[in-house]
């Protein structure tokens, strides 16, 4: 389903700031594999996330997603693949914190073609499975940090992905709504989601529905 | 059109109302200002030129020491006898000021029993005949701006007129008149003639000034030059010099509102260059998201326009609503005395209403799209680089 070979990504190429955070980054994640990323701080995973998105490109290497090589791949149709195949959940959930749960939830779609009244029903089921149903109309800025999450988990999963990344989801919450999202993912997991997470939160330790561990340590994979 | 995008472009505009309700006050405050110094500038022009129209020809008016003197009533006998001459009038007619109000009235002679030296005193010669026929008292008939001064002073029904030789006229106000055109009527007071030579003691074989029509224009500078040699005391004023005198003042006072014109644009485009010079980190952090989650770069591009159509078209539509009340409702306070002076020596007057679709059109081309590319530059500048780096 995904497939990095060889990747590295140079920033400021040529200038004396110039980082190489990935060193050649080979692994794979089978398709309905819920797969880790771990390592500390600053050691790259965030950075695997987005060019698995197709938010940055890689310096070198070649990234497949569901078939698709999308490395050297111009922007527009990065953004299709985001919209049509990848939900993304980010570390401080990038929420538009002015605007209500429900509208929040509503914006990967709103692009499409597809009829505003399926998209709220779309919606409206995901908040009820994400018990957040009774939040929709709420700023999001006044919903707890849990809270949150759920919308930002919402909003990845309303174009119904099949592949889920993470970005430190749990690096905002505390042990009981870390506890709280792990089951969520579990259950993305049962119904046939691809996950890769990115977290060095020691709760996804030794975890039964863990299929692989990558571990990274200064852009290289260890 | 994507009404969910359309959808998304409301709610971000009432997200961050303040920042857009200042927006929306310099701009519409822009749009409010040109409208109404154009508003304003069109209505006088037209009032201007409703005056020209109506002027003679020539005028002749006899010359003392450098200042109008009467002028002897057979010199209009001999003037219309000059070829390309159709007619010739004596006017008897001056300036009465009426102290209570502190206003000038222009006060003309009309023999009511002969054609008058204008069209629209014949119509209104015609009108009151049934009362001027029988009437043996002082009378008059004025222009409303004249009606509403006198009644304001209480005289409803007469005026006593005081003589320049000293004693009062008692003179009945049996009607009043009105006319396209305010500004050329307004001060006017109509009455018999013999009452006005009577009123500033002008001889029976004088008069103020005689008019001249001159069908054919290319006649005009002939017949001015013919009368300038026949009566070298006189000064001989045609229509064109009158007109051109006008638009002397009218551009001078045009000049005036060009500084102001220029400051309101000043201030516009400083608006226009904070926009365009860079967003607000809250802004490119959004445009990030947006596309984080999928969005491409001309969804991006499509919502940002959609505010700038929204927030410009309403401010044009705002500020152009409220000009045109400012000017054709309230009458442009404190703008129009820059164009028409301070001056309360003259009645006041009705400025036209002229709605003119060009300078409309204009105004819109001077503000929108400047705008909307000032709206959508920045926007494209964030939405091109790549998410993951807009967003930190």
């Amino acid at each position: 389903m995904i497939e990095l070979k060889n990747i590295n990504k140079i920033y400021n190429i040529g200038q004396p700031d110039e980082s190489h955070v990935l060193k050649d980054i080979t692994f794979s994640v089978k398709k309905n594999n819920f797969t880790i990323l771990r390592g500390p701080s600053g050691s790259g995973k965030s950075t695997i996330l987005s060019i698995v998105a197709g938010l940055i490109k890689p310096t070198s290497g070649e990234v497949i997603v569901d078939g698709k090589s999308i490395a050297k791949l111009p922007d527009k149709f990065a953004a299709n693949l985001r919209s049509e195949k990848i939900g993304f959940i980010f570390q401080k959930f990038n929420l538009i914190h002015d605007l209500s749960a429900i509208d929040n939830i509503i914006i990967p779609l709103l692009p499409s073609k597809l009829h505003k009244s399926e998209i709220i029903e779309r919606s409206e089921n995901i908040m009820t499975e994400l018990s957040i149903s009774d939040k929709k109309d709420l700023l999001v800025k006044k919903l707890s940090g849990g809270e949150q999450q759920r919308v930002a988990i919402a909003r990845a999963l309303i174009n119904k992905p099949k592949i889920i990344l993470a970005d430190e989801p749990t690096a905002n919450l505390d042990k009981k709504l870390s506890l709280a999202f792990l089951e969520i993912i579990k259950q993305l997991k049962e119904k046939g989601l691809t996950i890769l997470l990115a977290s060095h939160d020691p709760i996804f330790d030794n975890l039964e529905c863990i299929d692989n561990i990558v571990d990274i340590q200064l852009g290289e994979i260890k | 059109m994507n009404l969910k995008l359309l959808d998304f472009a409301l709610k971000s505009l009432k997200r961050r109302l303040g920042k857009k309700l200042a927006v929306i006050f310099i701009f519409s405050f822009l749009v409010f200002l040109l409208i109404s110094v154009f508003s304003i500038a069109s209505s006088l022009k037209k009032e201007l030129q409703i005056s020209v129209d109506a002027l003679p020809e020539l005028i002749v008016q006899k010359m003392k020491a450098g200042r109008q003197t009467l002028i002897p009533v057979e010199r209009t006998y001999k003037i219309a006898t000059i070829p390309g001459v159709e007619k010739a009038y004596d006017r008897v007619w001056g300036y009465y000021y009426f102290f209570n109000a502190n206003v000038n009235f222009t006060v003309v002679g009309l023999d009511f029993d002969l054609e008058a030296y204008k069209q629209k005193y014949n119509k209104i010669i015609k009108m009151y005949s049934g009362i001027t026929d029988t009437i043996t008292s002082p009378f008059m008939i004025v222009g409303k701006g004249v009606k509403k001064i006198l009644e304001e002073n209480f005289y409803d029904k007469y005026f006593n007129f005081i003589k320049v030789t000293g004693g009062k006229i008692e003179t009945t106000i049996i009607g009043t008149f009105t006319d396209e055109s305010a500004m050329e009527t307004n001060d006017i007071v109509l009455m018999p003639v013999t009452q006005v030579r009577e009123l500033f003691d002008i001889p029976e074989e004088y008069a103020t000034d005689i008019v001249v029509r001159v069908p054919n224009p290319l006649e005009v500078d002939v017949v001015k030059r013919k009368l300038q040699y026949m009566f070298p005391d006189c000064r001989i004023v045609s229509k064109s010099d009158i007109e051109a005198s006008y638009q002397n003042i009218f551009d001078y006072k045009s000049g005036l509102f060009l500084v102001l014109l220029i400051a309101a644009f000043i201030a516009f485009f400083i608006l226009v260059y904070d926009k365009t010079s860079g967003l607000s980190l809250e802004d490119r952090r959004e445009i990030g998201i947006l596309k984080a989650v999928g969005w491409q770069v001309e969804n991006v591009l499509q919502i940002k326009f959609l505010e700038g159509i929204l927030i410009s078209f309403f401010s044009f539509a705002l500020g152009s609503g409220l000009a045109l009340f400012y000017v054709y409702t309230l009458q442009a306070p404190l703008l129009r005395n820059i164009f028409t002076g301070a001056s309360i020596l003259k009645p006041d007057f009705q400025l036209l209403p002229v709605i003119d679709f060009q300078l409309f059109f204009l105004v819109f081309i001077l503000t929108v799209p400047i705008y909307i590319m000032a709206t959508i530059i920045p926007s494209w500048r964030a939405a091109i680089i790549d998410a993951d780096e807009v967003m930190r």
